[in-house]
């Protein structure tokens, strides 16, 4: 038996977060989700979490394990680790963040491809920069670990819509200026910082940021 | 999403109503190929309409199938206007041939299904869509014979909401979660769709009918159900072992995924299975050839063996041991009647995807799924927005009722817990109807359903209405059982004829089944319980 801390926080309940602590029962080898999983199903089932593929696919079971955002699912289990939701996001409940400014976000910023969709894109069109981009997997973790984003309601836009900006900057099909766009975006702050983190590996300040501040 | 484009391509005011945030349904999980029947001369629409009814065992509805072949190329093209990419070398699509296909003909995408559920979402956002993340429809609202709209559970703030809506298109998906955790689908898919559908009346085709990957992770218990490879991954010298370390299948590689599932079943009722119920993949062999090890890297490159190094450690993901595999639900074969523009029969509801049945019959062919949910969902997203047109919005004021306020699920004060009940009725379903039934087992899973049917109505949930999910797994739990009634009822009626497809609709609060004989003429064959 190992030992697992949550925190759970309701807001409309609650003052303020608060720390669980729960007795749980994981595989050997097992990951965090299937710890959080194991409290969920037989100890509390009040417990909000979002997870749904179970192995890398959909990043929806992001959360901060021991103070840094990763993905449950992949990050093995070991007895006192500490859980919460993503920081600098709002939450919902427990482990639960609010994505749905995604929408508006991509709508704002047109963050989708804008013109010539006939154009037959080869493989010699793409260049490795895209094809590491295309590996984010909208879990967030990158916006959690900005270091120049102080919050929730932060002014700086901060490093997912960069990387989709650069995503959209490397395809050939894309007609839009997407650097002028992330330089009215505020990207001039992530000059000196690159502290960037990706749990799927990505070098967001290598292969977005660095492409659309030159 | 796929249906959205249709209707909004033809003008129609959409709204999305997605259970998980938009874009996490299964395409997610996909690997992104896509079949396009005739792109090369040596293939043809015929052709491929051979192959799915040869791989559906002749109980596929040939008139599906044949929409299916003969709008493949607008969809891919739709799907490639819409922003997704798929691989090209030079001018010509890079192409594949996936295991029961007879040529090659499939497509294949950067970023595999991710990118196409990414594609669809920005082409959705693009539009003038209202989407609603994270809310659950509970019910179809009809006014007389005719579907009306939607009631719906919002997920996070626990409010009740209506849809009005001229024309309702379920899009749901399957039902992988039936054998949880024995699937490598997305835990949202709980079958609700056919529940939904069968209640406003539509029938249900096939829904005994599941397709299994061969290979999937045993342990460690967060994991179990997760693919980990195709036969072909396998490679060419893979072979399946009993846990007496003897072998009991070679070739694993040149077999289809039903033909492996099939014969790795019947060894895996038989006592010399692994601690976790399993056969063991041995794969070592092919460290010891050339076309082993050739084999080896290119299916690594594409990460097909992701989940056996988190799960197994390195060495099982550098084929250096044998692990322990089992089949793990795949796609559900069955669901909603339609015909080829998706409508179901119930005057204004249609369906679009894996929620639907009759396309592919008793097996699928890989590549067809991502298909068939574009050319039908384009379909009839469009042909609903254009008879939407021609009729007045509906009339719900007389939908006030208690029955319509989904806040009486909230704060009940019974016994049991949704959640348990949940993992206990898949497990059921796991036991007694994942590889085999008889008449014994299916006694035995109605026992079990009903036992559960008795318990969900003394239910304990917490009254907090934020992110609720007892909630939202007791209304998930209310839909599974009415879905589990239905396979029972089919394996029952398949259980007495050799042929064929079981079709069942409602009758009141009864159900009702028929036997339709496939119509392939000559070439249908006899279905076998494989």
């Amino acid at each position: 038996m190992s030992i697992l801390l949550i925190e759970r926080f309701e807001p409309k309940v609650d003052l303020k977060p608060y720390l669980a602590e729960y007795v749980v029962k994981v595989s050997p080898g097992g990951t965090v989700l299937e710890a959080i999983s194991y409290v969920r199903e037989r100890l509390d089932t009040t417990l909000a979490i979002r997870a749904t593929c179970r192995f890398k696919n959909c990043g929806l079971c992001a959360v901060t394990i021991d103070d840094n955002p990763k993905i449950s699912c992949l990050t093995r289990f070991k007895s006192g680790l500490k859980v919460g939701p993503l920081k600098k996001l709002p939450v919902i409940k427990d482990l639960v963040v609010d994505r749905r400014f995604l929408i508006a976000l991509f709508r704002t910023h047109q963050l989708y491809v804008m013109g010539n969709g006939d154009i037959k894109v080869t493989d010699s069109d793409l260049s490795e920069k895209w094809r590491s981009l295309i590996k984010c997997r909208d879990c967030l973790c990158c916006l959690a670990a900005c270091p120049k984003r102080q919050g929730i309601n932060s002014d700086f836009i901060g490093p997912y819509i960069f990387l989709k900006l650069a995503l959209l900057h490397f395809d050939p099909r894309d007609n839009q200026d997407r650097k002028k766009q992330a330089q009215s975006l505020g990207i001039e702050n992530c000059k000196d910082c690159g502290q960037c983190r990706c749990p799927y590996g990505i070098l967001i300040f290598k292969n977005a940021v660095i492409p659309l501040l030159s | 999403m796929a249906a959205a484009l249709g209707a909004v391509e033809q003008g129609a005011q959409v709204s999305l109503v997605c259970k998980e945030p938009i874009g996490y349904g299964n395409t997610r999980i996909s690997g992104g190929i896509v079949a396009q029947p005739g792109y090369f001369p040596e293939d043809s629409c015929e052709k491929f309409i051979d192959d799915m009814a040869k791989a559906g065992g002749y109980i596929n509805e040939p008139q599906l199938v044949r929409t299916v072949a003969k709008y493949a190329a607008d969809a891919n093209q739709m799907l490639e206007a819409s922003g997704h990419l798929f691989q090209r070398e030079d001018q010509d699509y890079a192409v594949i041939q996936p295991g029961g296909h007879g040529v090659p003909r499939t497509l294949t995408s950067y970023g595999q299904g991710i990118q196409l559920a990414n594609a669809l979402r920005s082409a959705v956002l693009k539009c003038n869509v209202e989407i609603v993340e994270e809310c659950m429809v509970v019910e179809l609202l009809k006014v007389g014979s005719v579907v009306a709209g939607a009631l719906a559970l919002d997920i996070t703030t626990g409010e009740t909401v209506i849809f009005k809506a001229a024309k309702t298109i379920i899009a749901t998906g399957g039902a992988g979660c039936l054998l949880y955790p024995h699937t490598d689908n997305m835990l949202s898919l709980w079958g609700e769709g056919y529940a939904l559908a069968l209640s406003a009346g539509a029938s249900l085709r096939d829904l005994d009918l599941i397709q299994f990957l061969p290979f999937g992770i045993v342990w460690p218990n967060g994991m179990e159900g997760i693919g980990c490879g195709e036969p072909g991954a396998a490679g060419p010298e893979g072979v399946i072992k009993d846990a007496a370390g003897q072998v009991i299948l070679n070739r694993v590689n040149t077999l289809t995924r039903g033909e492996l599932v099939s014969r790795m079943c019947k060894n895996l009722l038989k006592d010399k299975v692994g601690p976790h119920g399993g056969l063991y993949l041995d794969p070592t062999g092919n460290l010891e050839t050339e076309a082993g090890v050739k084999s080896y890297r290119q299916w690594k490159e594409i990460g097909a063996y992701d989940s056996i190094k988190l799960a197994y450690g390195t060495k099982a993901y550098h084929f250096q041991e044998a692990f322990e595999v089992l089949p793990t639900q795949h796609f559900t074969l069955g669901g909603v009647v339609i015909n080829q523009t998706g409508e179901t029969g119930v005057t204004n509801l249609y369906a679009a995807g894996e929620v639907t049945g009759g396309i592919h019959g008793a097996d699928r062919l890989g590549s067809v799924a991502l298909l068939e949910c574009m050319v039908f969902g384009f379909r009839a997203g469009g042909h609903a927005a254009k008879k939407a047109a021609l009729v007045n919005g509906p009339d719900l004021a007389h939908l006030t009722g208690p029955q319509y306020q989904l806040k009486q699920y909230y704060g009940r004060t019974g016994s049991y817990s949704t959640i348990r009940l949940l993992k206990i009725l898949s497990a059921s379903l796991w036991r007694y109807y994942g590889f085999s039934s008889c008449s014994y087992s299916l006694m035995k899973l109605k026992r079990t359903t009903e036992i559960i049917k008795q318990c969900s109505e003394n239910i304990k949930t917490s009254a907090g209405l934020t992110y609720n999910t007892e909630v939202q797994r007791l209304l998930e739990l209310k839909k599974l059982i009415e879905v589990v009634d239905v396979i029972i009822y089919s394996l029952a009626l398949r259980s007495k004829a050799d042929k064929g497809s079981i079709v069942i609709s409602k009758n009141g609060n009864e159900l009702a089944g028929s036997l339709l004989p496939g119509s392939w003429g000559d070439e249908q064959v006899v279905h076998t319980s494989d």
